[in-house]
């Protein structure tokens, strides 16, 4: 390969293209109109324009990137994540016009793409699953003969779903009926696709990922977990590797269940796993993301291994070079999402220009981002600014890092969540490794965020109102204007 | 002298003796730091216009719009001096004699300074007779193609 | 404090209070602000600096030698507006009811007089009864001495009156002889003589308010350029007017920085109406050329056929005398005439350059009109355009006929640079009047005489009613686009910036008054 476009923007776009350039490859780079300032721009061999700032007529127009990888012959294209990563139709389209596709092969995609199947496909392998039926339903009978059997409280959930749409937690027999239904239109109306399924509720979950890598040649290797149950909106915001919990048992069980989910779908490239773990360790496959994870750094921190590196490598027909015995964890790495995103008024996003933009710097730290000081934060894209990664020998001073690091990252116009990341980083349960993905629910409160605001406001009146009071007391002399008024009447 | 400083329109009384034992230093330029019940808190000064009384203030990066109101400028707007109210007009006049062209208003509808009312034809030339003020049409005094004198009575308001 | 500190201290705190809180209060219930709150608010804070705090009057008769008042009525200092020197006067209305006296004139005398040394601007707040009858002849040399150094400050410093409170009898004719006259709404008024002589001689019932209010000055006398609804609203005015202003008569007003884009204002394209007969707003043609929001109307409520107040282009000050085609046509008449002439004069006096918009049927016919000396006030125009030696510009957006297109600051009367956008008409008068005058006779003995004429009407639209004859003989420089108009102007101040054109020497013309 010696060209490769990432299809793709922001932070990960700018982070697979250092790779790219470290492999001695050429990298191209698309954009939108809201992105011709965009760093991965700037930093590509080559740039191509797709279209208006819309995703729907820029970055998810499969003819378009297509088009472009043609045009500046390249000869690979790296999806990222998001936008067509996942998209089956683009991954067959890219191979027909004989392109190599970084990523996994079209079967995997499918397969992993809706929840069912993937169920389906992993279900002679003998992973542990959430009790509950793995065929649609849709009668209101049978769901309630069926949540009898598996007993209450359970979850019913979207078969196409994400992101939490067409997901309600059922307590009693009584509720049923009317949550399923409205389970149901809400998937019809976010997916198209009124197929919903029933599990067991979960009650006190984790939220814990596994990473895996395959290659051509029948080698299958996981690179340990990534704990990310510190969510918001069903979203990841605070990630770490590895998982304050996990035993050395549990930890190969479940890289053992993730390497033989990847089998299943005789996977390619990178890939993860994703589990949830409930209060007594017991772990239950929830689905296979079959791309780049966002979180993926923290994976790099504590093995040493450059993922997107691997990614390229396999879609070249090369073999990992390393066992899974060659693996080991070191130290402790954590990472923040840094969303344009006001914490304090429910995580709506905020928009503005990035007046002030100073990245924290340091061993341990690493940023991964896609912005520069004096740039608008684009409103047709996720409000991800960047991802502030910590690493250090143990958990207890990657969190220390983290919070220097935060305190260190100067963001002006717009409000961001490091000063979330900096509560969970200092709170008690977090610190102690005791908390799941109700985190934000139970400790993040709106009274709290509150209390800390009416005192934020009063500092702010008092430092406003000194600030004042001092500079009145200040001589000011007259402007003294370039003047002829002497001169010509002398 | 007691101020009233509005941040983020939430309103705040202070005096300049509740300053006094602020823990505040500089910190950089534009910058300081703050210690208040053991809290620690890093303000950066956005912006500052001291003559309209206005500050922006990052406290923990989080953004505060400041405005100051000393007790001169709280006195002028208990006196009703800062929010004001569009004079009310009660009989619109024809400017000139002519004829009417067009009428532009109902009888009952709302208007506000500035807004059209009829259309008077002069000297070949139509003229916008517009509103003076704010108020509500109450009769419409003439019909169109009639024709008016200078000072006749077009339109009444209330 | 040491003895010596506390008698000053005491003294100023004395001063400070003027007339005594009981008549603070009274001024506030009125809905007024007192002379110190009003200069609080005038100029940047901490900024003025009083001068006279501690001046007593001198008057021994009728008991008050017993009632004394530091200051004697009146606030007198110097501060900065937006960081510019100004030096400023504000009558007391707590002390004597602002009551004008040997010593407060004396005070009001320094305080220009020190302006006109040092060049800044005067700007006086008027809240005054009057003259201070128990000082008699002294009080009323005390005006006159304030009306002189008024006249010898004429076009050497800008001056501003605000009236906020009464202003009557000869005390009028201070601010009469200013530059600039503010009228707080509801609670002032200006007349040589009040309600009770005007019954007492012409037997007419009349009140304050209807006879000297603000209204009655902004809309039938034209004595106020602009009113205000209160003291907040009017100090706020007073500050944005000078805004526009040189120091004085030997510098140029501020220029604020400008970033420049391609300046084409399409907008533009879109204002004039198909139907020459069709009104339009002339506003929307400033507003369209000028830097956003950046009009500041004079004599807004007076003469509504011409609109003239001050504007920014490209950063830099204007001042705009355009026809207003929505009232009566866009006529020159009496009142507008003199309304642009001294609008023209005051630019000129400053180095403001001017921006004549030129739409004008003609001057408005009528005996009123001619008896009233439309001959005399159209040549005051006339007089001032001509006789202007800024830089001049005239852009005419459609209507340019007869004598007015030649007082509208034609190319011959000295303009720098005269513009047309193509829909312009430029000729002796409209295509229907020339067509009966030229073509009487043929028109009279045709078969139809109705279509003869709109024949005739249609050969002459055709031939006159456009800017090219006029282009032809040079009168227009260019014939220009609408939504270029931003865009030329720009350049052509910049080009006219370092102009010189000096008036035959005289001791001064002798303008039609």
């Amino acid at each position: 390969m010696k060209k490769i476009l990432v299809a793709n923007r922001g932070e990960i776009a700018l982070r697979v293209m250092k790779t790219i350039r470290k492999m001695g490859i050429k990298c191209v780079a698309v954009y939108s109109d809201a992105d011709r300032y965009s760093p991965h721009v700037k930093f590509a061999d080559e740039a191509v324009y797709l279209g208006n700032s819309a995703s729907s007529e820029s970055y998810l127009v499969i003819e378009k990137v297509i088009d472009a990888a043609k045009k500046t012959n390249a000869d690979g294209i790296h999806p990222g994540y998001g936008f067509l990563s996942e998209n089956a139709e683009f991954a067959r389209k890219v191979s027909e016009n004989g392109i190599v596709f970084i990523g996994p092969k079209v079967h995997a995609i499918e397969v992993m793409g809706n929840k069912l199947s993937a169920k389906e496909a992993v279900k002679s392998y003998d992973i542990p699953m959430v009790p509950g039926i793995d065929e649609a339903v849709t009668d209101v009978a049978l769901a309630n003969s069926i949540a009898q059997k598996i007993g209450f409280p359970i979850l019913i959930k979207a078969a196409a779903g994400g992101g939490g749409k067409g997901m309600r937690v059922v307590a009693s027999l009584k509720e049923l009926p009317e949550q399923m239904n409205r389970a149901i239109s809400e998937a019809e109306s976010a997916f198209g696709d009124g197929a919903v399924f029933i599990e067991k509720y979960v009650g006190s979950p984790r939220h814990i990922e596994i990473q895996i890598l395959a290659d051509g040649h029948g080698n299958i290797v996981h690179l340990f977990e990534r704990e990310c149950s510190i969510q918001r909106r069903h979203q990841k915001v605070v990630e770490e590797a590895p998982s304050a919990v996990l035993t050395p048992e549990i930890r190969k069980a479940m890289g053992e269940a993730a390497v033989k989910v990847a089998k299943a779908c005789d996977y390619l490239g990178v890939g993860t796993v994703e589990f949830l773990l409930d209060e007594n360790k017991n772990f239950y496959f929830l689905e296979m993301n079959t791309r780049l994870q966002v979180e993926h750094p923290v994976t790099e921190m504590i093995t040493g291994i450059d993922l997107v590196e691997q990614q390229i490598r396999v879609a070249r027909g090369e073999e990992i070079d390393f066992s899974q015995e060659d693996l080991s964890i070191s130290g402790h790495a954590l990472e923040v999402r840094v969303y344009a995103e006001d914490p304090l008024e429910n995580f709506i996003p905020s928009i503005g220009v990035l007046f002030s933009y100073k990245r924290p710097k340091g061993e341990g730290i690493r940023v991964d981002d896609g912005f520069e000081e004096g740039m608008e934060v684009p409103i047709y894209y996720d409000p991800m600014l960047s991802k502030l990664i910590s690493y250090g020998e143990n958990r207890a001073a990657a969190i220390q890092l983290m919070i220097e690091a935060i305190d260190n990252y100067k963001v002006e116009g717009v409000s961001t969540t490091l000063s979330f990341g900096k509560f969970v980083c200092e709170h008690d349960a977090f610190k102690s490794g005791n908390f799941d993905t109700h985190f934000v629910k139970q400790y993040f409160s709106q009274e709290k965020v509150q209390k800390q605001k009416v005192e934020e406001q009063k500092i702010a009146a008092m430092v406003g109102l000194k600030l004042y009071l001092e500079n009145k007391e200040d001589l000011k002399l007259p402007i003294t204007e370039d003047s002829n008024w002497l001169k010509n009447r002398m | 002298m007691a101020y009233t400083v509005s941040v983020n329109n939430v309103k705040i009384e202070l005096t300049p003796e509740e300053l006094e034992n602020l823990d505040l230093i500089e910190n950089g330029s534009n910058a300081f730091h703050l210690i208040s019940e053991n809290q620690s808190y890093s303000i950066h000064v956005e912006h500052a216009d001291f003559l309209e009384k206005k500050l922006t203030l990052l406290v923990n990066a989080n953004k505060y719009e400041i405005g100051i109101a000393d007790s001169m400028d709280q006195m002028v707007k208990e006196m009703g001096m800062l929010n004001v109210v569009a004079e009310k007009v009660n009989e619109i006049y024809a400017p000139m004699p002519g004829l009417i062209i067009d009428i532009l208003i109902e009888e009952g509808q709302e208007v506000e300074k500035g807004t059209p009312l009829v259309v008077l034809s002069a000297m070949k030339m139509e003229n916008v007779i517009l509103s003076e003020g704010e108020g509500i049409v109450k009769f419409v005094k003439v019909k169109k193609d009639a024709a008016v004198d200078k000072g006749q009575i077009i339109i009444e308001m209330e | 404090m040491s003895d010596k500190q506390q008698i000053l201290k005491d003294k100023l705190s004395k001063s400070n209070l003027g007339g005594g809180q009981e008549r603070i209060d009274k001024q506030h219930s009125k809905k007024k602000l007192t002379a110190r709150e009003r200069i609080h608010f005038l100029v940047d804070e901490n900024s003025f600096e009083e001068m006279g705090a501690l001046v007593t009057h001198r008057t021994k008769d009728f008991g008050m030698e017993k009632q004394i008042f530091y200051g004697d009525g009146v606030v007198t200092g110097y501060g900065t507006i937006a960081g510019r020197k100004v030096c400023v006067f504000a009558q007391d209305f707590t002390v004597f009811g602002g009551a004008l006296s040997e010593t407060h004139a004396e005070k009001i005398c320094k305080i220009m007089d020190l302006a006109m040394k040092i060049g800044v601007p005067v700007i006086g707040l008027n809240d005054s009864g009057g003259a201070r009858i128990q000082e008699g002849v002294r009080s009323l040399g005390g005006y006159a001495d304030i009306f002189h150094r008024n006249v010898m400050a004429s076009g050497v410093i800008p001056q501003i009156s605000a009236i906020m409170g009464p202003c009557a009898g000869g005390a009028v004719y201070s601010p009469a002889m200013t530059d600039f006259t503010l009228m707080v709404e509801n609670s002032s008024y200006m007349f040589v003589t009040g309600p009770n002589v005007v019954k007492t001689v012409t037997n007419e019932e009349v009140t304050s308010e209807e006879l000297g209010g603000a209204k009655t000055h902004a809309t039938k006398s034209g004595v106020t350029h602009m009113t205000a609804a209160n003291d907040i609203a009017c100090i706020n005015q007073i500050k944005q007017l000078v805004s526009y202003m040189p120091q004085n008569c030997e510098d140029l007003p501020i220029e604020i920085p400008f970033e420049f884009g391609d300046e084409i204002r399409e907008e533009l394209e879109h204002i004039v109406p198909e139907n020459p007969n069709q009104p339009y707003d002339m506003r929307k043609v400033i507003n369209g050329i000028i830097d956003e929001k950046t009009f500041f109307e004079i004599h807004k409520d007076y003469a509504d056929n011409i609109v003239v107040g001050f504007a920014r282009l490209g950063g830099k000050s204007i001042g705009v005398v355009a026809n207003q085609p929505m009232s009566l046509a866009g006529v020159l008449d009496v009142d507008s005439s003199k309304k642009a002439a001294r609008f023209t004069r005051f630019c000129d006096c400053f180095n403001i350059p001017l921006l004549v918009l030129v739409d004008v049927p003609g001057f408005l016919p009528g005996t009123d009109q001619e008896w009233n000396g439309i001959i005399t006030n159209g040549a005051k125009l006339l007089y001032a355009l001509s006789e202007a030696t800024v830089p001049k510009v005239t852009v005419i957006t459609r209507k340019a006929y007869g004598g007015a297109y030649d007082v509208m600051n034609s190319k011959h009367i000295g303009a720098d640079l005269n513009y047309a956008w193509p829909g312009a008409e430029i000729a002796v008068m409209g295509a229907k009047g020339a067509s009966e005058i030229i073509f009487r006779k043929e028109i009279n003995s045709a078969d139809d005489p109705v279509a003869k004429l709109a024949e005739k009407e249609a050969e002459y639209a055709e031939k006159f009613a456009n800017p090219y004859s006029a282009a032809e003989r040079g009168f227009i420089d260019e014939v220009i686009l609408p939504k270029n108009t931003r865009r030329k102007l720009i350049k052509t101040y910049t080009l006219l910036e370092n102009k010189v054109s000096k008036l035959p020497k005289k001791k001064h013309g002798n303008i039609p008054l």
